[in-house]
C-alpha cells in the first residue's frame, strides 16, 4: 500500500545488522537507565524490545535515533552513529514517539503535512504521501479534524502515519499500541506486518508480551539490563529448559514415572500436574522427536497415553519466568 | 527542485504551523489585534488633554484683608478652569474635614497677619493642603501650589501697583497744575524781560523757572505713562509659549501610542516564542525535531520566520488602525517604520529563545515573560523618560529591545525624521547577537542530551 522503500535497500541482500549497539549504558545523574545493552537487529525485520515500564526501553529508541547520546559503548545505525547523522540519514528513519508529540490545534492533516515538511518533501509529492499514509492508517474521513477533537486510537493512528511519511526504511515504534483497544491493536500489527512485508526494518517497544510473539526477535529488558534476545521459540525454551509436553494418561502412573522419565537423555525434566497422576509435564529437547519416543516408552511398560500435545506457553509466562529467574 | 530545497521546506514548516495555529484561535487573533487597538482607542478617547481642575477651599480670617482679594480672585475663575474656588472660609478645621473626605482636593490657608508681615517687610506663608498619595500627583500639586502662590504674589503686587497708580493720580494733576502756573510764570517773566532796561536781571530767575518747568513736564508724563501702564504687565511682563519644533500637535495618547505598540509587540513576541518552544519541548517535539533532518539552524530559523511575520503582521495592522482610524500622527516613512518594527521583533525573539531555553514549564516561561515585561514599563522610558534614574539603571534599559523600538517609533512616527542609525544598528546588532546566543545554547542543550 505504501510503496517499497526506495532508500537503496534490495531484498536480495545478505541479512545484515541495521542497527548494533555494543555495551551501551545510559545514565541520568546518578541513575543508571540503561546497563551494558548488546544487541543487533537485521535489516528487513521486526525486533521486538519488551519490558515492563521504567525498563529502559525509550532511553534504548532514543540512543538508537540519536535523540540522546550514550554516556558509554557504541551504537551504530546504517553502520554510523546516529549522532552524528546526517540529514540523508535521518531521512531514513522514522520514528514515533511514546506520546502523541503533535499540535492540538491543527488538524490531523496539517500535523501529517507538517511532519512532511520536516523531512523536506516538496509539495506535490507530499500530497501524494500524506493520501497515501491517512489511507494506511485509515485517517482520510476524518483528516480535517483538530487533533485536540480526535480519539486516543486516532491519535496514535496518527502518530504512526507521522512515522512514514516520509517512506522511511527504519522504524522506530515506541510502545505503539499503549493505551488503545485490543481491536486497533490488532490492525496495528497487521499494518507492522505489511510494513516489514514491504521491506522495512521495525524496531518496536512494548510491554504488552504477547504482543512479541509477531516480532521475529524480541529483546526482554529489566531495570536497564537486557536478560535476553531471541526469538519468541528461543525465548520459551530459555524460558523453560526446552520444549513442553503435556501428557494425560489413561490410568493413574505410577508415583517413580517421573523419576524414570527424567532418567531418559531426551527428557530434562518432569512433573505431576494434576493430583490424580495421570498428568505430567515434560521438557524435551524438541518436541517432534520426543512424542513418538515418549510415546514408545510408555507402550513398553504397559501405560497407555491418552494424549500427548506440546504446550506452548503465553509469552506473559515466559516473560515472568525469565524476569523471576534473573532476579534470583 | 526537490534535491536542491529540502532546508527551505524545513523550515518553511515553521512558519506555517505557528501561522495556522494562530488563525485556527479567531478569538487569540481578536484579542492580539483588536485588543491594544481598543486599549489605545478608549486611553485616547477618554483621556483629558489637561488635567483636570483643581478644588480649593481657601482659609483666611473673615477680617483679613486678603480675604476680599481672594474672592475676587475667586470671582474670575470660571467653573471648568484649572482652578475651582469651593469656598472662602475662615474655619481651617472644617476646611481639613472635607479635604479628608474628599470632597476638596487643595485646602490653602492664609495667614490673618500677612497684611501685617508684608508691611514688616516679612514674607507670609501660604499653607497648602493635600491628600493625594500618588509622588507624580504630589509633584502636579506642587507645581500648581508654586503657580498659585506665584500668582497670588502677583496679584498682590498688581493690586499694590494699582494703588500707587491711583495714588499718583492727584499727584500727576498737581504737577500738571504746577507746570501750567510755571508756564505761566515763565511767559510773564519773558514778557517782563522785554520790557526792563536790564534784561540781565531776569535772565537767571527766567532760566530757573524754565528748568523746573521741564522737570515737573517731564514728571508729569513720566506719572502719565506709570498711570496708563496695566497692573499685570508690570508684575509679569513675560509671559511663554511652548510649540513643537515640527509645528505637530502631539496629543497625550499620541505620545503614548508608538511606546504601547513597542511594548505590545516585544511582550506578545517574547511570550508566544518562549511558550512556543517550552510547549514543544513538552509535547516532545524536540525530539521529533532531533531525529527528523532538521538542524538546529533551520528550526531556530524557522521560529525567527514565524515569529517575524506573525509579529509583522499584528505589529502593522495595529499600527495601520491607530493611524486611519484614530488618527495618531504617522511623519515618517513606512519603510523605516517597518524596518524599526523588524529588527524589534527580531531583538524580541531572542529575548523569547532565552527565556524558553532557562524555563522547564509553560507557566515558568509566563512568569519570567512578565518579569521581562514589568522591566520594560518601569525600565524602558514607557513611563518615565530615562533622564530620570541614576546609573546603573540607563546601562540596564539598554538590554531591554523595547527601550530601542520606543525610541525609534517615536522618532518615526512622531518626529517624523530619519531614526537615530546608531540606535537602530544596536537594536539589529542585539537581535543578531541573540541568535548566535540562542543557536549556540540550543546546540549545546542538544550535546549534552
Amino acid at each position: 500500500m505504501l510503496g517499497a522503500a526506495d532508500h537503496g535497500w534490495d531484498p536480495e541482500a545478505p541479512a545484515e545488522p541495521i542497527i548494533a549497539a555494543h555495551h551501551v549504558t545510559r545514565r541520568y545523574g546518578s541513575f543508571e537507565a540503561l546497563r551494558g545493552l548488546d544487541l543487533e537487529v537485521i535489516r528487513g525485520t521486526i525486533f521486538g524490545f519488551v519490558g515492563p515500564s521504567g525498563a529502559g526501553k525509550t532511553t534504548a529508541v532514543r540512543l538508537l535515533t540519536g535523540s540522546q547520546r550514550p554516556t558509554s559503548g557504541s551504537v551504530t545505525v546504517f553502520g554510523s552513529p546516529p549522532a552524528t547523522f546526517t540529514p540523508a540519514q535521518r531521512a531514513r528513519i522514522g520514528y514515533m514517539p511514546q506520546l502523541s508529540i503533535l499540535y492540538p490545534q491543527l488538524s490531523l492533516k496539517q500535523n501529517l503535512s507538517f511532519v512532511a515538511s520536516l523531512y523536506g518533501i516538496p509539495l506535490p509529492s507530499r500530497r501524494r504521501r500524506l493520501k497515501s499514509v491517512l489511507d494506511f492508517v485509515e485517517l482520510t474521513p476524518h483528516r480535517r479534524k483538530r487533533l485536540r477533537d480526535t480519539s486516543g486510537g486516532m491519535q496514535r493512528r496518527l502518530a504512526l502515519a507521522a512515522a512514514l511519511v516520509h517512506d522511511p526504511q527504519l522504524l522506530f515504534l515506541d510502545e505503539p499500541t499503549a493505551g488503545i483497544d485490543p481491536v486497533l491493536r490488532r490492525k496495528f500489527w497487521q499494518r507492522f506486518l505489511e510494513l516489514r512485508e514491504d521491506g522495512r526494518t521495525l524496531f518496536i517497544t512494548t510491554q504488552y508480551v504477547g504482543e512479541a510473539a509477531n516480532c521475529d526477535r524480541i529483546g526482554v529488558i529489566v531495570d536497564g539490563q537486557l536478560l535476553a534476545v531471541d526469538t519468541a521459540e528461543g525465548l520459551r525454551r530459555r524460558a523453560y529448559g526446552g520444549q513442553i509436553l503435556d501428557l494425560v494418561a489413561q490410568k493413574r502412573l505410577a508415583e517413580e514415572t517421573v523419576d524414570d522419565l527424567t532418567a531418559l537423555d531426551s527428557v530434562f525434566d518432569a512433573e505431576w500436574t494434576r493430583v490424580d497422576g495421570r498428568a505430567l509435564r515434560v521438557i524435551v529437547d524438541q518436541a517432534g522427536t520426543a512424542i513418538p519416543l515418549l510415546q514408545q516408552w510408555f507402550a513398553t511398560r504397559g501405560m497407555e497415553l491418552r494424549s500427548v500435545r506440546e504446550h506452548i506457553p503465553e509469552l506473559d509466562d515466559v516473560f515472568v519466568k525469565l524476569v523471576q529467574a534473573e532476579r534470583s | 527542485m526537490r534535491r536542491a530545497w529540502p532546508w527551505a521546506i524545513r523550515i518553511s514548516a515553521f512558519p506555517r504551523k505557528e501561522l495556522i495555529e494562530i488563525v485556527r484561535q479567531p478569538l487569540l487573533v481578536l484579542a492580539l489585534v483588536l485588543g491594544p487597538f481598543l486599549i489605545l482607542f478608549l486611553f485616547g478617547a477618554t483621556l483629558r488633554d489637561s488635567p483636570p481642575a483643581v478644588r480649593v477651599i481657601f482659609v483666611a480670617p473673615p477680617d483679613s484683608p486678603i480675604r476680599d482679594e481672594i474672592e475676587r480672585f475667586g470671582q474670575g475663575r470660571a467653573v471648568g478652569a484649572k482652578l475651582i474656588i469651593e469656598d472662602v472660609t475662615g474655619n481651617e478645621d472644617a476646611a481639613l474635614a472635607q479635604l479628608q473626605a474628599g470632597d476638596v482636593d487643595l485646602v490653602a490657608v492664609f495667614p490673618g497677619s500677612a497684611a501685617e508681615a508684608i508691611r514688616a517687610n516679612q514674607r507670609a506663608t501660604i499653607a497648602i493642603y493635600h491628600n493625594r498619595l500618588d509622588p507624580v500627583e504630589t509633584e502636579a500639586i506642587t507645581v500648581f501650589t508654586l503657580r498659585l502662590v506665584d500668582e497670588a504674589n502677583q496679584r498682590v503686587l498688581a493690586g499694590l501697583i494699582g494703588q500707587v497708580q491711583a495714588e499718583t493720580v492727584p499727584v500727576r494733576e498737581r504737577a500738571a497744575t504746577a507746570v501750567d502756573r510755571l508756564t505761566a510764570l515763565r511767559e510773564a517773566l519773558e514778557r517782563a524781560q522785554e520790557r526792563v532796561a536790564d534784561p540781565e536781571l531776569l535772565s537767571q530767575p527766567l532760566q530757573q523757572v524754565r528748568e523746573l518747568e521741564r522737570t515737573l513736564s517731564e514728571v508729569k508724563e513720566a506719572l502719565l505713562r506709570f498711570g496708563e501702564l496695566s497692573p499685570d504687565v508690570v508684575v509679569s511682563p513675560f509671559v511663554g509659549a511652548t510649540e513643537q519644533a515640527n509645528r505637530v500637535t502631539i496629543r497625550l495618547a499620541d505620545f503614548y501610542a508608538p511606546a504601547a505598540v513597542a511594548l505590545l509587540l516585544q511582550h506578545l513576541v517574547v511570550t508566544f516564542v518562549a511558550l512556543s518552544i517550552v510547549r514543544d519541548e513538552q509535547l516532545g517535539a524536540t525530539e521529533l525535531f532531533r531525529v527528523a533532518p532538521l538542524s538546529p539552524f533551520e528550526a531556530l530559523l524557522g521560529r525567527y520566520l514565524a515569529y517575524l511575520a506573525i509579529g509583522g503582521v499584528i505589529g502593522g495592522t495595529v499600527i495601520a488602525l491607530l493611524v486611519y482610524a484614530l488618527g495618531m500622527p504617522m511623519l515618517g516613512s513606512w519603510m523605516l517604520l517597518a524596518i524599526v518594527v523588524a529588527a524589534l521583533l527580531l531583538a524580541s525573539i531572542g529575548i523569547g529563545l532565552l527565556i524558553a531555553l532557562v524555563s522547564k514549564s509553560d507557566s515558568q516561561a509566563v512568569q519570567y515573560a512578565m518579569i521581562v515585561l514589568l522591566a520594560s514599563i518601569f525600565f524602558s522610558g514607557f513611563l518615565l523618560t530615562l533622564d530620570r534614574f541614576t546609573p546603573p539603571l540607563p546601562v540596564i534599559a539598554q538590554l531591554l529591545p523595547v527601550t530601542y523600538g520606543i525610541e525609534l517609533l517615536r522618532d518615526v512616527m512622531l518626529r517624523g525624521r530619519s531614526v537615530d542609525q546608531i540606535r537602530l544598528q544596536e537594536l539589529l546588532g542585539m537581535g543578531g547577537a541573540l541568535f548566535v546566543l540562542s543557536f549556540a545554547l540550543s546546540q549545546w542543550r542538544m550535546r549534552r542530551a
